[in-house]
């Protein structure tokens, strides 16, 4: 009996944190349109995720489309298909691995500093003072952090996604000799609508999963300083797991799309 | 009870947090104008009274109004209008780390866009002045000593022109000096005109500025009266629950002398 009651309160438990945070969501979602808009804070925002994930996205993209380069090499030499090494590259960093590697990144610096912002925040009583002062927190802080992710991830997806062709293309060319017109007519030839289309809905996606994890995380943390790192470790989990469940899933139905 | 119109009204409101009953068949009154103090020891539920009137908590049952205006179901979206005659000064005083003094005082002004900039500076500075911090105008919060955070907060509080004023522990972990100088500050608002709500364990405080006190045990309403009655009280259920609150018996005869003098 105890342990169906414990089974019943974990339910009941991760009910009411799909509720919040889908109610959450809402809200967030719903201020993009609704003054006021806060520019200088999104503007802030933007510069923050954007200008500054720059860096480490530019160093995944790099190792990433160097890594890919020497592996595909191997798999394709048997074949005598060394040469469409940049096709395998083009199509996995722009479907695939950019926008995952780079959410993955971004989540871990940009998601749990927005995480532990707004946790330091709760605890400190500061998102209570901005209630007070006739501001809401969720329009405020959790619309203009939503608002830089959706535009800044999928740029920062692309600047990836460029900097992974020009990593294999230094492999390409330095290690496996392959002349630089046919790697980047391969690379760019390869590459269809549908899966620019793919590269930019899914960056859009994610980032809108890093931002609302974290605010989610920061807002409802409780318990002090120690609240704040557990959160800031939730936001990383959760942000990581979810990004990857609706990579597969939009990988599905991007493929049931005729 | 004052004559005057009740700025707040809480009618048998009951209260329960994480599964807790925290507030039991709660009612008092502040008229406009008025200082009310809430007494009471740690865990009693001053703040959660606070944070009621604020609109923060929603009560399980009974009613709240506040300046007129019923808030005790009033959704999320409404309640930043009612706010806007409202300040609240937080025990740690809440000012927005990432923001200089200047700004987390005019805040409010500059969130509503009404005045110009030179305007929204003048009264930033003359509530920096009130609290006689306008040196500071430039710095962090984290430059700043605790009491000076409290006095930032009351300037916070000044600026945004509310006619109504709720402290938390406003001398909390102040040393005499500092929680002196508030003490003052919160009786030249009285003097103005303002309306307070102030929880307290400092009774020093609480017999200077109250006009009325009231004194919570465990959630439950033990005395509401003026502080000249809390003087006279024999009941030594309350004099034995002050004691705890943090009044030395010495202290107590002191303060229940002074009042009779008075």
């Amino acid at each position: 009996m105890t342990g169906f009651l414990g089974v019943k309160t974990a339910v009941l438990g991760y009910a009411a944190v799909v509720q919040e945070f889908t109610e959450l969501c809402a809200a967030t979602f719903a201020n993009l349109f609704r003054p006021p808009f806060y520019a200088r804070e999104t503007v802030l925002q933007m510069d923050r995720i954007g200008v500054g994930s720059l860096f480490i996205v530019v160093l995944t993209g790099l190792f990433t489309g160097m890594v890919l380069a020497l592996q595909g090499a191997v798999q394709l030499e048997p074949y005598g298909a060394t040469i469409y090494v940049s096709r395998l590259i083009s199509t996995s960093v722009v479907r695939e691995l950019g926008p995952v590697l780079a959410a993955l990144m971004i989540a871990g610096r940009v998601g749990t500093g927005i995480a532990s912002e707004l946790a330091s925040m709760t605890v400190t009583e500061q998102i209570d003072a901005l209630r007070a002062e006739g501001t809401d927190p969720v329009h405020k802080l959790a619309t203009t952090r939503l608002l830089a992710c959706l535009t800044m991830i999928p740029l920062l997806t692309i600047v990836t996604d460029g900097i992974a062709m020009v990593g294999g293309w230094l492999v390409a060319r330095l290690y496996l000799a392959i002349d630089s017109y046919f790697y980047w007519t391969w690379a760019f030839d390869a590459l269809r609508g549908r899966d620019l289309v793919i590269g930019l809905v899914k960056p859009a996606v994610f980032g809108f999963v890093i931002a609302m994890v974290g605010c989610y995380t920061g807002f409802s943390t409780k318990g002090g300083t120690v609240g704040v790192g557990t959160s800031t470790t939730r936001s990383m989990v959760s942000a990581s797991i979810l990004i990857l469940a609706s990579d597969f899933f939009l990988t599905k139905l991007f493929m049931a799309l005729p | 009870m004052s004559d005057r119109k009740p700025m707040i009204r809480l009618q048998n409101v009951h209260l329960t947090l994480d599964d807790k009953q925290v507030l039991h068949d709660i009612s008092l009154e502040v008229a406009a104008g008025d200082t009310k103090v809430i007494l009471g020891g740690s865990g009693s539920g001053k703040t959660t009274i606070l944070r009621l009137i604020l609109g923060l908590y929603k009560a399980d049952r009974g009613r709240i109004t506040v300046d007129g205006q019923d808030i005790t179901r009033m959704p999320e979206r409404r309640l930043p209008a009612i706010r806007q005659n409202m300040a609240m000064v937080f025990q740690n005083a809440a000012l927005f780390d990432s923001l200089t003094v200047r700004e987390n005082v005019g805040y409010r002004l500059w969130e509503q866009r009404k005045l110009s900039d030179d305007v929204i500076e003048d009264v930033v500075r003359r509530s920096l002045q009130f609290v006689g911090l306008e040196e500071t105008i430039d710095k962090m919060p984290g430059d700043l000593s605790g009491g000076m955070r409290k006095r930032v907060g009351i300037a916070r509080a000044l600026a945004s022109g509310a006619r109504l004023i709720l402290y938390d522990e406003p001398t909390a972990g102040l040393d005499p000096i500092n929680a002196f100088a508030i003490c003052k500050l919160l009786k030249c608002l009285k003097e103005k005109g303002v309306t307070q709500v102030v929880v307290t364990h400092d009774l020093d405080l609480a017999f200077h500025v109250a006009d009325r006190i009231l004194l919570l045990q465990e959630g439950r309403i033990v005395f509401q009266g003026t502080p000249r009655e809390l003087a006279g009280l024999q009941d030594p259920a309350i004099r034995g629950f002050l004691d705890p609150a943090g009044l030395p018996a010495e202290e107590w005869n002191r303060l229940a002398g002074r009042m009779a003098d008075e």
